[in-house]
């Protein structure tokens, strides 16, 4: 027991309070944490959420069965099955599924669209009980993506 | 009774792969005597996913999430290197307004790691405190990243050429809530916790010299907290960094207070870079028009930036067709995590938490 461990032990003390008195001046600020699922954060209008495929005035899909997002898709989470119906040339979208489970939202498949009909949607809450449910088909693209 | 008998020898002790102060799947096996670490030995690969040769069958397009994932609390820095790779070999200069972009998005990156850093380093010490201040402030910048980006984090933000879209009104707005509240809080949070009782903790451990820095190779805050002044920002500047005037702060002794200090005083210094590039900031366009099918002419390539971990150097090589040849990374958690069995022994185990967490280590970026 030295001089130096006392004059350690004062300068311990000192710190300490002006340490509280600091965090006590902290406990009159308005609190920065969110009661989530109660209080819901403000999303961007930018947020890359789950995909959806966007459709015309008419109500059609505009999508053109060009396969692109397909291709780029870096996890393979995007499927799309195709047809060509007789007597025309141009192929049509009969089948599209996106695997919640894979797709790493990169947004890769919605820069790569040539007639911009995928995009992302701002949902972010997509769990689900079965992993069948993280599948979106064609029927429930527009449902599940409000 | 034989004592002999009882006395414990060659006692290991594994610190890993779960532990919470190892921040990810790193395993350390130390062997001790009594409190004393004798020697240790580091082990990776428990996050090794292959990801240099998974990029020889991916697309150069498809790689760039995957750039994201390397250090996801520093991704866009990660994105620059790969994006001024292939922009370098490609012949295009992106536009003025998208290297300002650039560097305050690389620069917000840089201080959320350091947030990010600061507070599980102070979380380890047994400092609650820190850790939600400085949360709280790097929560704004994800926030700022959402809006910009579209993402918190594996933004995937930066294109060939440019960005992927432009500055908002809103992020602007919350920058400027944000540079005002940084310096406060930053000097806050050195007032409450440069107390006697972090202090003894931090100072005089985990010493590197300035020999050690350059044989292992050791960039970023971690050379720089031994006093060696090597910022590649400054050194060998990329895009636009000669227009901004700042500091690059040194440690004098090396120890782990030192590079603690460091880590603190440049996110300061990033504040300022920030604080410059939004007074000057042109208008025009975001982004140069780039290939959709990107191709590197045949040769080979290397661009290096520095992160928040130091300097990270990507190395292409392309045969001319659409995937590459070979891609490599020179990351700086690698290099500077090597040094770690030498700083070890000597050491009593409750300093391992403190030395571990000074060079600051992000394992996917390790095992890769």
């Amino acid at each position: 027991m030295n001089a130096s461990y006392f004059n350690k032990v004062n300068i311990g003390i000192k710190t300490v309070i002006k340490g509280l008195a600091l965090s006590i001046s902290y406990l009159f600020k308005k609190p920065v944490t969110l009661q989530y699922p109660h209080e819901k954060k403000r999303i961007a209008q930018r947020y890359r959420g789950s995909i959806r495929l966007k459709r015309n005035e008419e109500g059609a899909l505009k999508c053109i069965a060009c396969g692109s997002c397909e291709k780029i898709c870096p996890a393979g989470a995007i499927k799309m099955v195709t047809v060509t119906p007789e007597g025309s040339k141009k192929k049509q979208l009969s089948e599209f599924y996106v695997d919640l489970g894979l797709c790493i939202y990169c947004g890769l498949c919605v820069d790569t669209c040539p007639v911009d009909a995928i995009e992302h949607s701002i949902v972010y809450e997509v769990a689900e009980r079965k992993k069948d449910g993280l599948i979106l088909r064609l029927d429930n693209l527009g449902e599940k993506n409000v | 009774m034989d004592t002999e008998k009882h006395v414990l020898k060659d006692f290991y002790v594994n610190m890993g792969p779960q532990h919470p102060s190892t921040h990810g799947v790193l395993r350390i096996v130390l062997k001790v005597d009594g409190e004393k670490v004798m020697s240790s030995e580091t082990v990776l690969g428990y996050a090794h996913r292959g990801v240099e040769k998974m990029a020889e069958s991916k697309t150069y397009i498809q790689m760039m999430p995957v750039m994201d994932r390397f250090d996801y609390v520093s991704s866009m820095l990660f994105e620059w290197a790969y994006v001024g790779c292939m922009e370098k070999a490609l012949g295009i200069t992106p536009p003025e307004r998208a290297e300002y972009i650039r560097v305050i998005m690389a620069e917000l990156n840089r201080i959320a790691s350091h947030l990010l850093w600061a507070g599980a380093f102070l979380l380890d010490l047994g400092a609650f405190t820190p850790f939600l201040w400085l949360f709280d402030a790097r929560e704004r910048i994800m926030d700022m990243f959402e809006e910009v980006t579209g993402q918190r984090m594996t933004n995937n933000y930066f294109k060939i050429g440019g960005v992927a879209d432009d500055l908002t009104p809103e992020f602007f707005k919350m920058l400027d809530e944000f540079l005002n509240m940084i310096r406060k809080r930053m000097a806050d949070t050195e007032t409450l916790i440069e107390s006697i009782i972090f202090l003894e903790r931090v100072k005089d451990i985990g010493f590197i010299s300035k020999e050690d820095v350059i044989n292992y190779s050791l960039t970023g805050p971690v050379a720089r907290g031994s006093g060696v002044n090597y910022d590649l920002r400054k050194n060998e500047p990329y895009s636009i960094y000669t227009r901004f005037d700042f500091e690059i702060p040194l440690g004098e002794k090396g120890d782990c207070y030192d590079r603690y200090k460091v880590r603190m005083r440049e996110v300061i210094q990033s504040v300022r870079i920030i604080e410059q590039a939004v007074s000057a900031i042109p208008e025009g366009p975001f982004a140069e028009k780039a290939p959709k099918i990107v191709k590197l002419p045949e040769g080979e390539y290397y661009f290096a930036v520095e992160t928040s971990r130091g300097l990270l150097g990507v190395y292409l090589v392309s045969d001319g067709s659409a995937n590459p040849y070979r891609f490599k990374l020179r990351d700086p958690a690698f290099s500077n995590l090597s040094i770690l069995d030498t700083m070890l022994p000597g050491n009593k185990i409750s300093d391992v938490v403190a030395i571990l967490g000074s060079i600051d280590v992000v394992i996917p970026e390790i095992d890769r």
